[in-house]
């Protein structure tokens, strides 16, 4: 039982230390500022005269650690609150860790504190972290076993470099050739999720446009043809058939399995999205959405669901059509039935003025189109503004505040006003949330859709057309459609600017390759999934329909590995053969392709005299050669003075 | 050629003349004298044994004593007594016939464990204590021991614990017909024996042994030696295995053949030559048989590099 070292220590704690810091940048603050105290403990504790901890301070910091967690998180459930805990934990560990077998285990504890990052992380960086920590890991196991070798020292840092560079090519083949599975093999409960940027699940005034103050990056698409104009990019993300005068909600309608009478009346085009993980069902697909990818479907208000939240990267392929045609059913359930209607009322109730508005165009009788003109022309003539910092809407009545008294809003806001003085004219009318627009990478190709491309519209049905776009904020704002969010706000926010990096060349050269990097690394590494798998594999004529190769492979590697590494123990593969013995080995399989065979324990003096009797022409050589052979192996030789002989053996050998 | 080697080489081979046809068979008696051990002939009377031993020690100069040994013979009839002297008035310990430096022990199976014991000692400690006195033993001090195979009546042959006290065992075997035919051609054998000269005297013969054990070893041989006595302990072709004794044994012996050829270290073929004289009487078959030919298996059976 060895107790640690001061050397030692300073190596777990900057194990530790590099291990525990991504967690920190994810923790609520003041558990992190608690870690943060808690290693600053135990770096003390690894520099002379810093005294042993008293018992009851670890206790103190102990129960602190636990009830502040409880406080937080509740009863540990699911991926965040488990690692937050091992994170504690693992940080309080150092303070009583006296012995070199306790600070073992808590390195190989460290192995996978590091891999839970990776759970709810998976960027380039982290990935670059985790090779930095596994390697900081593995040379404080060195430092363990090496007590007093210096801080940095090359006996030191050599083994874990060689290990990891070592390993690097089986983890390269394991990722490549390990069968993929098409989702996770387990599954981590559902649990609250803290700020998470995305199109949400309820709509109010106000809910997309903090969107707007995010440059995170939503989905990028890939397009097989050239990427559609601005105006044509509508991704259309979740519908809100439901609204009670405050709030739009998703119906939660029964996905549609026939897709009988759909349609498409113009050619298709085909793409592929990369969509981030945003934790809700539904898929971004631009409008009009007609084809699903596999593990998806329709549902009846048309948005493409999967049937799973996406807490994962996902890539799938689309493909859309300038004209399609929907079912009549579809068309018809469309989300609208009771709920809606009942709901419809309620509203009303709460936005009396606008209902008595919308309800004096009905009484003109005007054709459907006519209506949704007469509402357009509400906001062109008006002075509605089209703002970031719309004023907040207390009231009960939103609509009519918006309407008849603050008149600037976002998106979201003239979407769900329009939707509702439709529905109030006696048109069937939704809204709907997704993004618009998009930027394309120069040097990737691809198209980059970011959380401030969020947008909101709304689907009218209207007679013999069925469900239509239409985008009211075209009205006020018809340069958000046409060219792009920073060109609906020239001067107002300095953070388009920023963000596109207007001005600053370099600035914004580096920002693409960035994008660039994270658009391979998702295709790729993240992105890597049965399909690809497949596809990669197939080049090399081992797609995955080889079932039996498999089965056969992963039954038989494994066992193989058993196998190989029962012989290197047994019989020392890898024991390093000196240079005479390597020439001599040659020399005798040539001799024996002569029909002379060396036999298992002859000694070399007796094969040179039985290979003098079948070739006497060769004597003095094969006679050269044992004197040699014998001479270096077991003559008593200092290794400066083998050069001379080892060439003339090499030679004599190799002829 | 150091001139102690060239002596001890010169005398292998006026031993050679007087023993004709059995080359082998003298160079492993000398190479056991020169590693110091003792040897045990096995063999049918008049094969040459006496010969043998009394050209041996002819030619290295050694003092020479013969003991016959019967069932009647006592530990003190080899090793000496104390006995008490009228005119001095003490009691003087008079040395038996063990105190030389070749003992020729005759027929050793024929005497008692009991005494058979007293001369086994002698023969691992290179002294004797009589009445809690020891005495020393005169170096070089050399036994060749002979067992008859053919007259099992009445005899007590060596338990396997005092056969690993043997160096090696050799057999003689019937000369070949040409050396039989130079035998019955020549001169009377004991006026020949007579006529030798010692080739050596004893310091040659001591700074011989010396040189010999000091031979280098190199580790591949060391590899070899462990892997060999491993397989005869573990390969289930013998009752038991080869002991670390009988590997020092081995060592030696080899050290001994390879010194008597001039080299500088020990070659994989020394270990070799000496193998079936150092190993056959350690190793006993499961079903008692010969065991010359399992030998040559265990040989055969470890590969060499």
């Amino acid at each position: 039982m060895e107790t640690l070292t001061p050397h030692a220590r300073r190596w777990l704690m900057t194990a530790l230390s590099a291990v525990l810091l991504p967690h920190l940048l994810v923790l609520p603050w003041w558990l992190s500022s608690f870690v943060v105290l808690v290693l600053g403990l135990g770096w003390g504790r690894s520099f002379a005269g810093f005294p042993k901890f008293p018992g009851f301070l670890k206790y103190l910091l102990f129960f602190l650690a636990l009830g502040g967690f409880f406080v937080t998180f509740g009863l540990p459930s699911g991926r965040s609150s488990g690692s937050a805990l091992l994170v504690l934990m693992a940080a309080l560990k150092p303070l009583e860790i006296e012995r070199q077998k306790n600070a073992r285990h808590l390195l190989l504890l460290s192995y996978f504190l590091v891999a839970a990052y990776f759970f709810s992380h998976q960027e380039i960086a982290a990935a670059l972290w985790l090779f930095f920590a596994v390697f900081l890991i593995t040379s404080a196991l060195t430092a363990l076993e090496l007590n007093d070798e210096p801080f940095f020292s090359r006996r030191l840092l050599t083994p874990s470099l060689t290990l990891l560079s070592a390993s690097l090519p089986l983890a390269l083949i394991l990722f490549l050739l390990f069968p993929r599975l098409p989702g996770p093999l387990w599954s981590f409960p559902e649990e609250r999720r803290m700020a998470v940027t995305g199109l949400p699940n309820e709509l109010e005034m106000g809910g997309i446009s903090h969107l707007v103050r995010s440059s995170k990056v939503a989905l990028r698409a890939e397009f097989v043809g050239p990427v559609p104009p601005p105006e044509k990019l509508y991704w259309r993300g979740p519908v809100f058939p439901l609204f009670d005068g405050r709030t739009w909600r998703r119906l939660d309608v029964s996905p549609v399995t026939s897709r009988s009478g759909l349609i498409h009346l113009s050619p298709l085009q085909p793409y592929t999205v990369t969509l981030e993980a945003h934790h809700q069902p539904w898929l971004l697909a631009l409008d009009p959405p007609f084809s699903v990818p596999t593990g998806a479907s329709f549902s009846a208000s048309y948005e493409v669901l999967l049937d799973r939240p996406l807490h994962q990267l996902h890539r799938y392929q689309m493909a859309t059509a300038e004209i399609v045609k929907w079912p009549a059913e579809w068309v018809d359930r469309g989300g609208w039935g009771a709920t809606t209607m009942l709901l419809s009322q309620i509203a009303q109730q709460r936005n009396p003025r606008s209902f008595e508005l919308a309800r004096s165009w009905a009484e003109a009788e005007l054709g459907d189109e006519a209506l949704v003109e007469r509402l357009l022309n509400l906001f062109r003539q008006n002075p509605f503004r089209y703002t970031l910092d719309p004023p907040s809407l207390g009231g009960s009545g939103p609509v009519d505040e918006f309407i008849f008294q603050t008149q600037a809003g976002f998106c979201e806001h003239y979407a769900g006003s329009a939707a509702f003085l439709l529905r109030a004219a006696g048109l069937q009318a939704r809204v709907v949330a997704g993004y618009l627009g998009g930027e394309r990478h120069p040097v990737g190709g691809y198209l980059i859709v970011r959380q401030y491309n969020a947008h909101a519209w709304i689907e009218v049905r209207i007679k013999d057309k069925g469900w239509v776009r239409i985008d009211p904020t075209a009205a006020v704002a018809p340069e958000r459609v046409e060219i792009g969010i920073a060109a609906a706000f020239p001067e107002s926010d300095a953070f388009f600017l920023w963000r596109e990096g207007r001005g600053i060349g370099w600035l914004r050269k580096v920002g693409q390759y960035r994008d660039l990097a994270e658009f391979y690394w998702n295709y790729w590494v993240l992105g890597y999934g049965p399909k690809l798998q497949n596809l990669f594999l197939g080049r090399f004529g081992l797609g995955l329909h080889h079932l039996n190769l498999w089965i056969t492979a992963l039954i038989g590697l494994p066992f193989l590995a058993l196998l190989l590494g029962l012989g290197i123990l047994n019989f020392g593969v890898f024991e390093k053969i000196p240079p005479e013995v390597k020439l001599y080995r040659i020399y005798c399989r040539r001799r024996a392709r002569h029909g002379c065979r060396r036999k298992l324990s002859e000694t070399p003096t007796a094969y040179a005299q039985r290979l003098a009797q079948k070739f006497p022409a060769e004597m003095h050589e094969n006679t050269e050669i044992a004197v040699l052979y014998l001479d270096l192996r077991y003559g008593k030789r200092s290794p400066g003075d083998v050069g001379v002989d080892l060439k003339r053996l090499r030679q004599l050998c190799r002829r | 050629m150091t001139g102690s080697r060239k002596n001890f080489v010169e005398a292998m081979q006026v031993v050679n003349g007087v023993v004709l046809g059995k080359k082998l068979q003298v160079r492993l008696a000398f190479t056991a004298l020169l590693a110091g051990g003792h040897l045990l002939i096995e063999d049918l009377p008049g094969v040459g044994k006496t010969i043998l031993v009394q050209a041996l020690a002819q030619v290295c100069g050694l003092s020479f004593r013969r003991i016959q040994f019967t069932s009647d013979l006592l530990p003190a009839d080899i090793v000496g007594a104390v006995v008490f002297e009228r005119q001095k008035e003490l009691f003087t310990f008079r040395p038996g016939p063990l105190f030389a430096q070749l003992i020729l022990a005759d027929e050793v199976n024929r005497a008692t464990p009991r005494t058979q014991s007293a001369l086994l000692e002698a023969l691992e400690e290179h002294r004797v204590t009589v009445d809690g006195q020891t005495y020393d033993l005169p170096e070089p001090f050399f036994v060749i021991a002979t067992q008859n195979p053919a007259y099992q009546i009445g005899t007590y042959p060596l338990p396997e614990s005092q056969l690993d006290r043997f160096l090696m065992r050799l057999e003689l075997g019937y000369p070949e017909a040409e050396a039989e035919r130079e035998l019955l051609a020549g001169g009377d054998r004991r006026q020949l024996l007579d006529d030798l000269k010692p080739c050596l005297n004893n310091s040659d013969l001591l700074q011989c042994q010396r040189q010999a054990a000091a031979l280098h070893v190199a580790d591949p041989l060391l590899d070899y030696l462990q892997e060999l006595l491993k397989r005869s302990r573990d390969g289930g072709l013998f009752q038991r295995g080869l002991s670390p004794r009988a590997g020092l044994a081995l060592l030696a012996a080899a050290r001994a053949w390879a010194w008597l050829d001039g080299v500088a270290f020990v070659r994989p073929e020394d270990l070799q030559a000496v193998f079936f004289v150092v190993a056959g009487h350690r190793l006993e078959t499961v079903d008692g048989s010969d065991s010359a030919p399992l030998i040559k298996q265990l040989l055969d059976s470890v590969p060499l590099s």
